[in-house]
């Protein structure tokens, strides 16, 4: 099997992670914060390691805010239902997943928020930031965006927009789950308020956790109350981070598999994983440019996805194709219906083809004998 | 054979995040430390957790974790022989 679906999640996972969730399993999974039994401690200690080791790789320089969450989509809605109110205005980029519109667009129906977008696509580090000027009103509470989109190798340049945000006193909000672990990241100096990340793509983690780190002085109201493991007597939610955000028990063996995720890529270098998948994105680009009718959206940004279309045949079909020859993408709007738009894709979407740490230009050529029989 | 400190001081933390990060900050200045869940009576509301370290230290421990911002509700000693 040939697996070019890493956007939507990374696979295989490094060996390293996949024993030290089963050593958790099996050694010591106990519920961290819940007691102080050497089960429960032990446990404790591995999930501050890796609040640590996040807070190193993501430059917050504070442990204690890294938040574990589901996923990202529940960390973006924390981020984004814990602060906005009633009336505001936001900034959006052209090319945000589902997982910033949809909760955008219930606060639009729930509180009157106005949600506006700015655009990203060939407008230099400049132009974006004259755009967002302009765009700017008096009751703009967020800038929102995501660090690099789904569907293609565009990143956004977030240091001249977190300066931007930090200027007038915007909140600078980041959907990091196409760019932790691919790109290098640091919330101090980009000014980041919250980033929002998974643990099961790029930094190969397994599925069940997310992330959300917040910056100093940002501390959201609660989405979610419950059990914190101290301060039981009272029944607010404890006033701190990270305790304050995580209700009910933490998803350890996802953290751990974490954990040993971060320590994958610090083996690995994040400049030599970037390389590898502009690497292989040339090897394939060059590979479908051989194939008469095929368009690919983004040529020229080169990454770790690729989104092309065939001539004749739709998205889903092609991926359909590519399944019975045992490889692995995906085909339709990949829940970035605005970023399609943005790109111009026509009715169906595009087919999208992710890269990892552990794909080779060989499995490119099986991929693309596959397409020569369509 | 270094002797082990019969009397401790305890910082009563609150949260096991923030308990973990005194530990670690202890740690780092080579202050024995570890965590531990506080006793009835030793935390306001319930449930709380802080972090023990030798009494002889008291004043470098205070200093160590005042420079990391880490707020301690209260200090209170500990009989080592009995913990």
């Amino acid at each position: 099997m040939i697996y070019l679906d890493n956007a939507a999640t990374t696979f295989p996972k490094p060996v390293c992670v996949t024993a030290e969730v089963q050593k958790c399993l099996c050694e010591y999974c106990g519920n961290p914060g819940r007691g102080a039994h050497p089960l429960a401690m032990a446990c404790a200690e591995r999930i501050y390691e890796c609040r640590a080791a996040l807070s190193d790789f993501l430059g917050l320089g504070a442990p204690e805010r890294i938040l574990f969450t589901h996923n990202t989509t529940y960390a973006l809605n924390l981020a984004l239902k814990g602060f906005l109110g009633q009336g505001d205005h936001v900034l959006i980029s052209e090319l945000e997943h589902n997982a910033v519109r949809r909760p955008l667009h219930a606060l639009q129906q729930r509180l009157g928020l106005c949600v506006e977008s700015f655009p990203v696509l060939h407008r230099s580090r400049t132009q974006i930031v004259e755009d967002l000027a302009r765009l700017r009103r008096s009751n703009t509470a967020a800038v929102i965006c995501t660090h690099a989109s789904n569907i293609c190798s565009v990143s956004l340049p977030l240091a001249p927009i977190g300066a931007f945000c930090r200027k007038h006193g915007i909140r600078f909000i980041v959907d990091a789950a196409q760019s932790a672990g691919h790109l290098p990241i640091d919330m101090r100096a980009m000014r980041i308020d919250a980033l929002a990340a998974p643990a099961h793509k790029a930094l190969f983690g397994i599925q069940g956790a997310g992330v959300l780190a917040l910056g100093e002085n940002f501390m959201p109201n609660t989405i979610i109350e419950g059990g914190s493991g101290h301060n039981s007597l009272l029944p607010d939610m404890p006033s701190q981070a990270p305790e304050r955000f995580e209700a009910g028990t933490l998803p350890t063996p996802s953290i751990v598999a974490l954990a040993q995720g971060l320590k994958f890529i610090a083996r690995q270098g994040l400049e030599f994983i970037h390389e590898q998948e502009r690497c292989l994105f040339f090897a394939l680009r060059e590979r479908l440019e051989a194939l008469a009718g095929i368009t690919i959206y983004e040529r020229e940004r080169p990454g770790s996805v690729l989104l092309f279309n065939h001539g004749k045949l739709p998205p889903n079909a092609v991926a359909e194709h590519l399944g019975q020859h045992d490889i692995c993408v995906r085909a339709g709007y990949h829940c970035a219906p605005l970023a399609h738009a943005a790109l111009g894709t026509p009715e169906g979407g595009a087919v999208r083809v992710s890269f990892g740490p552990f794909n080779t230009v060989q499995e490119l050529d099986t991929l693309f004998f596959a397409l020569r029989e369509l | 054979m270094i002797p082990k400190p019969t009397t401790l001081c305890v910082a009563a933390i609150g949260s096991m995040t923030m308990a973990m990060k005194a530990q670690h900050v202890l740690q780092g200045r080579g202050i024995a430390a570890r965590v531990l869940a506080l006793s009835p009576g030793e935390s306001r509301y319930g449930c709380a957790y802080g972090v023990a370290f030798p009494h002889a230290v008291e004043e470098a421990a205070k200093a160590a974790l005042a420079a990391a911002h880490i707020t301690a509700s209260q200090y209170f000693t500990k009989d080592a022989n009995r913990f």
